[in-house]
Formats: C-alpha cells, structure tokens, sequence
C-alpha cells in the first residue's frame, strides 16, 4: 500500500514538474537594455531615426530600452564615464548595452569591464578597435566613404581639388569614411585631396573650416561632408561664399537643410544610411544573444547614394523623409 | 514477499489512473484548444473590426479631400482666374488674393488639409498659403498631381507622398487632385485644382493602433506600393517582407483573412479607390493570456487526476475487500477453523466464490467429521472383536472342561488343553501389532479349535489348506476365530454327526483368499451372496454380528475392496465363507 501512495505521488510530482515547465518563461523578466547613442541631441535626424527604431524593435522583442547619452558627439570622456557608472553596481547593470563608441580605441576598456560584469554588448554605428562586442551593426562606412568619393571624382573629371571634412578624430565611423572616401577619390589620378579636417560633428566649426578653405584654396573644386552637421555647414560656408553650383558638395545623412540643400543644387548628393535598420537590427540582435541564440558578428546596414534627379522617387523619399521629421523647414542642424 | 504494487488492488487502482490520466489529457488538451481557437476566433475578429475601422477612416478622410475639390469645382471665381489669358494683371492678382483668402478659409477649419492648390494651365498659381514661397511653375506642372489630373477625367489620389508645392518644405502628404473646367462651355481643363491630406492624420490613428507586440497596421496602395509602414526602411532594405500577392487578392471593398506561412496573420480591407488597410498580427499573440489559458487547463486536468486517483484506490479497494476478507477467513481454516462462514452478499464472481468456498469448508468439516467417526467405530469393533475372542464364558467353559477332565483322570487331555488355552491367551494378549503373518494366526486358529475339539469330545475335525506362499501374509489379528466359532456354534454343534471344519488360504495375485468351511447344518434357508450386504442390521443374518464384525475391521484396515466376498449356505450342507484380504508380505507392502 506504501509503494501504492508512492507511486501516485510520484505521478503527481511529475504533473507538478511539467506545469513549473509550462509556467517557466511566463513571467520571466523583460530584459533591461541600454542604447547609448554617440549624442542624444533631437536636431540630428539621424539619431532620431535610430531612436524610434531602436522603440519599436524593443515593443516587438519584449525588451525594455532606456536611452542614455552625451549632448555632444565629441564628449569621449563623458561617454566613458556614462559606461563606466552602467555596470559599476553589478546588481543595477543592465543585460545589454547597445553602444555607439565615440571612439574607437578609448572606449575599448571600459567596453570589455561591461562585457566582464556580463552584459551583453552591441555596438551600432561605430564600432570598436578590439573585437568586444557580441554583434556589430552598422555602415559598411569605408563602402558609403567610397561611393561619396567615386561620385565626387565623376563629377569633377580629371583635374580637380577636393576637400574632405571629417567628423571626430580617432571614431571608427570617421576613419572608415576617410578612407573610402580618400579611396574613391584617387580612383582618378588628377584628384588632389585637402584635409581630413575634423569638424568634431559641429555645423558651426566645419562651417569656419570650409569657409577658409573657399579663402585659402580658390581652387577648390568640392567638398566632402562626411556626417550631417559637418555637410551642413560646409553647404552653408559654400552658398554664403556665394559658390553654390561651383564647389561640389557631397553630405552623409540627410537633415532637413540637407534635404533643401540637394533639392535647391547647393549639393549634388547624399550618402543616406539606414538608422532605422541599425537601430531595430541592433535591439533585435541583443534580445537574441540575450536569449542564447547565436548573432552574426558584423551586419552591414548599407547606404544609399542619392541625387537630385532621383531624390523623389518612393524609395529615396521614404528614405530621406522619414514620417518622423519635423515636417515644417524649421533648421535642425547640429549645434 | 509478495510485491505489493502487484496486487489485484494496485493493479486496479493503477489501471484506472492510467485511463482517467490519458483521458484527461485528451479532453483537457482538446478543450483547450478548442478555447484558444475560440479566443484567437476572437481576436482575429476584433482585428478585422479594428481594420475595418481604419479602412473606414482613411475612407471618410480622403471622401473629404474629395468633397471640397467638388465643392471648389464649380467656384465661380476660381473658373473665371482659370480662364484669364493674363493671371498676373491686377485683375488676376485681386482675384487669387480672394481665392486664397476662400483656400485658406477652408484649410484653416481642418486639421487634415495640409494644403489646396490651385495651379492653371494659363500660369496661375494660388494656394492658402501667401504667394512668393511656390516653386517654379515649370517644375510644379511636371508633377504627378498636375499631369495625371489633367490626362484624367476624375479624381487623382497619389499614394503618400513628399509635398513639393513650397521651396524648402517637405511635407507626407497623399494629393487628392483634379482638373477644373475654366468659363464656358470650353470642353479643355483650365487647370488643376489640388488638396493635400495631412499625411500626419494617418500616420498617427496608424501609431495609435495596438495589436499586440508584435503587430501592426500597414497601408498599400491600388498600385501594391506601400504608402505607411512602420518598418519601411526594413522593406526597403529586404529585411522585412510582406507577402503583398496575398494582399492583393483582396477586391476592392472586400476583405480577406489570411494565415502566412510565418505564422503571421493578414487582416486586409479594401477601400472603394484601392487602398488597403492591412492588419498583421502574430499567431502568438492571438491568444493574448495563451500561457494562463494553458496553466488553468492543466490547473484543471491535475484536480481531475487527483480526484480520479483517490477513486480509484477507493474503488479498488471496495472491489478487492471481499477478496481480502476471503483471505482471511482461509488463513482461519489454515489454522484449523473449519466453523466459519464467510459473508458476502453480493451476487457477483466474488459472491460465488465465497459461496463455493463455504460450501467446500463444509465438505471438508463433513469428511474430516466422518474419519473421526470411522476411527471411532474401528476402535469399537477392534474392541469388541477381542472381547469376542474370549469372552469371559468361554474362558469358564474350558477351565470347567479342565477341571473335569482332570478330576477323571484324563491327564494327557488337561495337558493338551491346557496348552492350547495357555497359547490361545498368549496369542490375544500377546504384543505386537494389529497384523501377524498367517502362520501364527493360523496356530492360534489351531489352538481355540483345539479346545472347542476337546469340550465337544471330538464332534468335529478340522483340516488346515494353507498354500506355503500364503503363509507370511500379514493378517489381522483374531480374523478367522470368529469364523470357526460361527462354524462350531452355528454349524457343527447341531449336526447329529461328526463335523469337519475346512480353512484353506492361497494367493490370488495380489489378494490374500481365506476360507472357512463347515458342514454343518447351515442356515435355515439357501444364502449365497456375493460380498456382504452392506448397510444390512448386524443380526439380519444367522451368526450375522461375528461376520459383520470381522467384515468391518477388514474393510476399516484395507478399504472397500476388501472384507467377506463370499457367504455361502444350504440348510444340512454346510456354510462357506470366503475373505479377502490384501496380499502383504512380512512388511505390510502388497506384493
């Protein structure tokens, strides 16, 4: 009679086993993830863009995101130290950190003391020297670098000057984009380079470097804007110098004063990313590896060039307009 | 030991569970799923409703668009400046401030007008927003709005669209376009008359909507493009698909549900100019409390398992008590109780069991009553076979016989007599078993006859016919003298003659044949039977008790194949009596 009660006990057990097995996962927790964008500024559409994307793939992948990062995009210190104080209590760190590093070497340590106190890190955008994270998305930068100067050297023919404006010294999405800019450029033998100069992403600083370049170098035949306040202020040094249509410009991204910039000929293309692929492709990789399924290292987002002749077919404009831009020509460049 | 999950009760108790157990499951499983299909039936439901909804919106605003391109079509001013060969005389410049004026008028009072736009195909433009901010006349009449109006008889709806009416302004607008007839009865367009949607309006009763997680409502033009997404930059892109051959089946004002191969569900409404309002919502997310749904069926399936366990060990038990109780009742009997009875009632195998049972300890109570009663009876005839041996009379008879023969001097006679009683005594007191061979049953037979020969001064003889190979046959003790006193008394001491008493013995196989033969006067009428007559009354027959007595104790020694087998008299011929007995050689073995 005792192995009887025993046998029906054991039976109970086993349904009591497999309903905890059902349960499990029911109230597992949301996992925590932080987006630090390289800047938290909502004049520049790029991050903007990013942000809702990064929102809605969170909704859809059941994670919880918040945001947290520098007003500037030069502040590497302070993104540093934002890291840093994330997974200083190991008990409050977040699960993922999905980092757009404003540097590409000094953000390398304190990355890997986040990915040490286990969390999972993403980076977006611009990557990391050392191979740390678990997943990168971004640009193929040297690519869109690439294409900018290819179309650049198209434009201008054989001989010509042309100026590159970079953005912040040392940033991974800086030096990839001098590169294949530099790159695409010298695929035509008389093109001579000026620069990189770094803007440190300020409209108003690349504007007082273009504007001395137009001082300095009269020869100047085009610019290179290699992000969107950089190209900003470089169309805006170029059409105060009363030199628009004469000085070539090719931009990064695309802003609203952009946007105007191409339409009216000020410059003659875009190298438009896909923020919004980066920033859904990024939740969705870290609710993944947070998941335990295997990631793909690097995802290349890609970048489309854009030009005034096709800036209004579908595509592009639901590319260069997305439905979340502030829809009045109000100015939303950098500061 | 008996393993106890192998009785009858745990074998029940379990089978049952196992049967409830899967039975359970099936139903529990079954109406489950029948309750998530229910509820997903539900969900979907809503989700058509939510779309029809939309479809219904996005209907009423552009039906809206439509009614004050209507409304403006007949306008008089408007017709008039449309007709003008110079718009931009003064004349023209006062008529477009008032038409901009009545735009502007119309615009304010809606949020959902983003812009109306009148451009002619004379070259005047008027619009509700000041006039010097329009693009190039050139290039505003290139546009899609203006070309397909103006080669169109009806309304032109644009999928949605970036707005470039005004320099440097950039708006989501779905154009809602047509061309306007000038003064006259001029059968050519005059120009084109445009109202821009506020894109805006739909992109946020678009973001408002909730269908799950994972969900989300998606617009397709007439032409399969996509005019809202949330994810257009993921379609653009390829990493996103959406099956749009299964939205297009959906006819115009018709509705199609759909299940895709990804476990997405499609929700498309059609509106009456060819957009579609699409629902997607996860299979997962259908059922939107799936998990709680599954843990009350199974919450439900144990306390159904539980009750259908605890009944089983109860029936169980109910089904296997009587067999217990039956169980303990033989353990009775296998101590020696043969006084019980078990008390079942019931009519089932059981019932008959405990019925045949009684009735077999009944049977066996009967039997072991009747050996005792057979040992008792043997006991008595044994007894009464030794009393009869020598009776206390006969004992007196021959110490008389004695006594006078000594008293006339017949000394050799005392002596001979004297010896045989001396044997005769020795013999039926004598120790040792119940069986002595057949020799020395036959010198006490000599003996007793030796005595009887001389009381009845020699009135008979005897003769002694035994074969040798009978002679170590066991036999009981005192079997014959009953016979040869039946002979001398009932046969010989009547007869006016001198008798003779023949006992002969020999094997037959494995039966041991004794005779006693006299030839006396016999019994009064003829008798031959074969065997003794059982059941008959000890006195039935002539010297019946002596007979009856010796057949008895045979019978009770050796079992019914045994005793008298032949009695056979004629009245002044003689008497024979023939015994059967086994043949057993000195150990007591059949041989």
């Amino acid at each position: 009679m005792k192995k009887m009660w025993l046998f029906i006990g054991g039976m109970l057990a086993a349904i009591v086993v497999i309903l905890l097995r059902m349960s499990a996962g029911w109230e597992d927790e949301r996992p925590k993830v932080v987006f630090i964008p390289k800047t938290v500024d909502t004049g520049v559409a790029f991050w903007n863009v990013m942000r809702r994307a990064v929102l809605t793939a969170a909704r859809e992948y059941g994670v919880d995101v918040e945001i947290a990062g520098t007003e500037r995009e030069s502040d590497v210190e302070e993104q540093i130290r934002l890291l840093r104080s994330l997974v200083a209590d190991r008990s409050k760190a977040p699960d993922a950190i999905i980092l757009a590093a404003t540097d590409i070497d000094r953000l390398v340590e304190p990355a890997r003391e986040a990915v040490k106190a286990g969390v999972t890190l993403v980076t977006v955008d611009s990557g990391l020297r050392e191979d740390v994270s678990a997943s990168f998305i971004a640009t193929d930068n040297y690519e869109a670098g690439r294409k900018a100067g290819r179309k650049m050297g198209s434009l201008l023919g054989e001989e010509a000057t042309v100026a590159v404006v970079s953005v912040v010294k040392g940033s991974a999405t800086a030096i990839a984009r001098e590169r294949g800019t530099a790159d695409g450029l010298t695929e035509r033998p008389g093109i001579r380079i000026l620069g990189p100069y770094y803007s440190n992403a300020s409209e108003r600083q690349a504007y007082e470097i273009v504007a001395g370049l137009l001082k300095d170098h009269p020869e100047l035949d085009g610019v290179v804007g290699l992000n969107e306040p950089t190209a900003v202020g470089a169309g805006k040094a170029i059409r105060d110098a009363g030199r628009d249509g004469d000085v070539l410009l090719i931009g990064f991204d695309n802003s609203i004063d952009l946007i105007a910039m191409l339409d009216e000929g000020t410059a003659q293309a875009l190298i438009v990313q896909k923020p919004f692929n980066m920033g859904y492709l990024a939740v969705r990789t870290a609710a993944d590896a947070l998941r335990g399924r295997p990631v793909t290292p690097y995802i290349n987002t890609g970048s489309e060039l854009v030009t005034r002749d096709d800036m209004f077919t579908p595509e592009h404009e639901k590319l260069l307009f997305p439905f979340t831009e502030p829809r009045d020509g109000a100015d939303g460049g950098g500061r | 030991m008996r393993r106890p999950l192998e009785s009858i009760q745990s074998g029940i108790a379990i089978a049952f569970s196992v049967l409830i157990l899967c039975t359970t499951a099936v139903i529990g499983f079954n109406s489950y799923r029948l309750t998530r299909d229910a509820v997903s039936g539900t969900s979907l439901e809503y989700t058509r409703q939510l779309i029809d909804q939309v479809r219904y919106q996005v209907q009423s605003y552009l039906d809206n668009m439509e009614s004050v391109l209507v409304m403006f079509m007949h306008h008089e001013e408007l017709r008039k400046l449309a007709s003008m060969p110079e718009p931009n005389r003064p004349e023209g410049i006062g008529l477009r401030e008032r038409i901009g004026r009545t735009f502007r008028m119309v615009a304010g009072s809606r949020e959902d007008i983003a812009s109306i736009v009148f451009v002619g195909r004379n070259g005047a433009i008027v619009s509700d927003q000041p006039s010097g901010r329009f693009r190039p006349y050139r290039e505003l009449i290139e546009q899609d709005w203006y070309r397909k109006a103006l080669a169109s008889d009806g309304v032109v709806v644009s999928s949605s669209r970036i707005q470039r009416i005004y320099r440097r302004e950039y708006r989501w607008v779905v154009s809602v376009s047509r061309a306007i007839a000038g003064e006259g009865e001029a059968a050519e367009p005059a120009g084109v008359l445009l109202v821009d949607l506020n894109f805006r309006v739909i992109e946020s009763m678009l973001d408002q909507l909730d269908l799950g997680k994972q969900g989300y409502v998606f617009l397709v033009d007439a032409g399969g493009d996509l005019v809202y997404h949330p994810h257009q930059q993921l379609i653009h892109s390829r990493l996103k698909t959406e099956d749009f051959a299964a939205i297009m089946r959906a006819a115009d004002g018709g509705h199609v549900t759909d299940r895709l191969r990804d476990g997405k569900w499609y929700v498309v409404s059609s509106t009456t100019f060819g957009w579609k309002a699409v629902g997607v919502i996860h299979s997962g997310e259908l059922v939107a409390n799936e998990r709680q749904l599954q843990l009350t069926a199974a919450a439900w399936c144990l306390l159904l398992v539980i009750a259908a366990i605890l009944l089983s060990v109860a029936m169980a038990r109910r089904l296997t008590s009587p067999i217990k109780q039956l169980q303990t009742h033989m353990k009775e009997v296998e101590k020696g109780n043969f006084d019980i009875r078990v008390r079942i009632e019931s009519q089932n195998e059981i019932g008959r069991l405990a019925r045949a049972f009684n009735l077999m300890i009944a049977k066996i109570k009967e039997l072991m009553e009747q050996v005792v009663a057979e040992q008792e009876q043997k006991r008595t005839s044994e007894l009464k076979a030794l009393q009869s041996q020598i009776t206390p009379h006969f004992l007196y008879n021959t110490l008389d016989s004695i006594i006078w023969m000594a008293e006339v001097g017949k000394n050799a006679e005392v002596v001979r007599m004297t010896t045989a009683l001396s044997r005769l005594l020795r013999f039926t007191t004598g120790k040792g078993g119940e069986l002595v061979p057949l020799s020395e049953e036959l010198a006490h037979a000599e003996s007793y006859l030796t005595i009887q020969q001389i009381r009845y001064r020699n009135r008979f003889s005897w003769e002694l016919d035994v074969a040798p190979d009978a002679m170590d046959c066991k036999v009981q003790r005192v079997i014959l003298q009953p016979l040869l006193e039946n002979a001398i008394y009932h046969g010989i001491r009547e007869k006016p003659d001198p008798g003779m008493i023949r006992v002969s013995g020999r094997r037959e196989g494995g039966v041991l044949v004794l005779e006693v033969e006299d030839d006396g006067v016999g019994m009064d009428r003829p008798v031959k039977l074969d065997g003794w007559p059982e059941g008959a009354a000890d006195g039935a027959l002539p010297s019946g008790v002596g007979l009856a007595n010796v057949h008895r104790r045979i019978r009770l020694a050796f079992g019914a194949g045994y005793g008298i087998r032949l009695l056979e008299s004629e009245p002044d011929e003689g008497t024979r009596v023939v015994l059967h007995l086994p043949a057993l050689d000195g150990r007591g073995d059949p041989q």
